[in-house]
């Protein structure tokens, strides 16, 4: 029983045939080839298959596309890593990953990039607590998180100076 | 190819309890957290199931104060949960366990009625809603009945539910206060590691309290017994007394009576005893800022 679902991709809108229990994951990377979306264990727990969905009431949070049936997102929006960078212009949280060295293998890192924009959308100046709490369905095997931390840390700053220049 | 099960998606409860196939077995999809790991896990008979998607029935989706109680739409997220104001004034016993519940990026989507229905004795939002007396709303085509929450579970991973049963909401009854009582509660668990953990042993407390003087408390554990279980011979030992160390003592006495003393691949039987009695120590000293170790 395939169907046509119709979503938005990175604002671009896309028409899927498939089944509606078929993951977001696979659909992302096997019919759509976004493989920037990672597959770690299709269980939930790494996180390396986050993405944002935004629904139809524009509240928008980061989740795992592993766990989610393609026929749930129906009419959402959905941003991958590949959304984030305008052209050859990477996001200033993408920019403040490398500049402080939290990308090795860079497995976690969209997953990590993505949880870390859907917090600073919604808390602009979040806690240290904050920060761990967001990242903690996240998992790096390689960097032991304290530079991911930091690159969090001066992410918020760089967001924070580009908001600000904006309104000036 | 790949075999699914049925799928339908509809948007009302009108519409669901029109369309619900009565020759299949229903499997109703709401955050998809645990189903779809049974999907992936081949655990599903999909030739002969349905799933039925919730994520479209905004009905399903609420937080209502009324005279007595506050009631909660099955398919409310446990970050919704978590946030929720009228939650963390009347049950802060709620707003505990959401803080420990799996990952931030799970519980933007794990619903309570997913959680409820699975019903894993290492559930996390049980013990809570069982110190809180909460009821069940469930449908079934034009029938709607409201059962106690520690009747519904009959085993791990059991419940009395028919085939097409459908949790529509969580009642659960405000408390009474008297001048200078407040609610307190607490959710503690024990697991592998700090974040996304399957609990092996876990806690809940609930109680009114003024100072060290409990007017009422209510007691449940997790995941050491095949069903949540909560302790009603704590309550007689601590309702309408000033707490001290030789009654937090009897309170311990009671829990080890009732975890059923069997190993399993999780952990054995001594070590849940020893866990659950410091989780409750801990909590008792949290909640009444005393120190009941030693
Ligand atoms: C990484 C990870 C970490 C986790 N951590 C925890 C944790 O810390 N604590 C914990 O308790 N659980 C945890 N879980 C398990 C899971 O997230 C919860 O049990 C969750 O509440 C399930 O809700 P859901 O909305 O995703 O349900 P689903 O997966 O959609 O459904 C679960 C079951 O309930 C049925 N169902 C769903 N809604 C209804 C309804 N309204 N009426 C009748 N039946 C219904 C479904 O048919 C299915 O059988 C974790 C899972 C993962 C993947
Ligand atoms: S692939 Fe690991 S959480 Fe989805
Ligand atoms: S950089 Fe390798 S997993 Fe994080």
């Amino acid at each position: 029983m395939k169907k046509k679902i119709t979503f938005y991709l990175n604002n671009e809108k896309v028409v899927v045939k498939c089944h509606p229990l078929k993951t977001l994951l696979k659909v992302l990377r096997e019919d759509l080839n976004h493989t920037e979306v990672k597959n770690g264990c299709e269980q939930g727990e790494c996180g390396a298959c986050t993405v944002i969905i935004e629904d139809e009431d524009k509240k928008s949070f980061a989740t795992n596309s592993c766990l989610v049936a393609i026929g749930q997102v129906e009419g959402k929006k959905i941003v991958t890593i590949k959304g984030l960078n305008k052209e050859k212009e990477l996001h200033p949280i993408q920019k403040s990953f490398i500049d402080e060295g939290a990308v090795q293998c860079g497995f976690c890192t969209p997953g990590l990039i993505l949880v870390t924009k859907s917090l600073l959308d919604n808390n602009p100046n979040p806690t240290d607590e904050e920060i761990k709490y967001a990242i903690s369905g996240n998992l790096c095997r390689c960097t032991g998180y304290i530079k991911i931390f930091a690159a969090i840390k001066k992410a918020i700053k760089l967001v924070k100076k580009i908001r600000n220049s904006k309104k000036i | 190819m790949i075999y699914y099960p049925e799928y339908l998606q509809p948007k009302t409860l009108e519409e669901l309890f029109k369309e619900l196939p009565k020759n299949k077995k229903i499997y109703y999809l709401a955050g998809g957290t645990d189903l779809l790991n049974y999907l992936r896990d081949e655990l599903v008979d999909k030739k002969n199931s349905c799933f039925v998607d919730l994520s479209k029935i905004k009905e399903l989706v609420f937080i209502n104060e009324t005279n007595k109680n506050i009631e909660i739409g099955s398919m409310v997220s446990f970050n919704i949960l978590q946030e929720n104001n009228l939650v963390k004034k009347h049950f802060p016993a709620i707003t505990s366990m959401c803080k420990t519940f799996s990952t931030p990026i799970i519980s933007n989507r794990a619903t309570i009625g997913g959680n409820i229905a699975n019903a894993s004795p290492s559930g996390d939002s049980l013990p809570v809603l069982y110190t809180l007396n909460t009821k069940i709303e469930i449908k079934n085509f034009s029938q709607t009945r409201i059962e106690d929450i520690d009747k519904i579970f009959v085993g791990p991973k059991k419940t009395n539910f028919k085939n097409g049963d459908l949790i529509t909401k969580l009642i659960i009854p405000k408390q009474v206060l008297q001048k200078g009582f407040s609610i307190i509660g607490i959710f503690k668990k024990v697991g592998g590691r700090k974040s996304h953990i399957i609990s092996k042993a876990s806690i809940a407390i609930s109680a009114i309290s003024k100072s060290d003087y409990i007017k009422k408390i209510n007691v449940a554990v997790g995941a050491v017994a095949p069903t949540v279980l909560k302790i009603n011979t704590i309550s007689e030992i601590l309702n309408n007394k000033k707490l001290n160390k030789k009654l937090v003592k009897d309170s311990v006495e009671e829990i080890k009576k009732v975890i059923s003393p069997i190993d399993d691949f999780r952990s054995t039987a001594n070590y849940r005893k020893e866990v659950v009695s410091s989780l409750f120590l801990e909590s008792i000293s949290e909640l009444f800022k005393f120190n009941f170790y030693d």
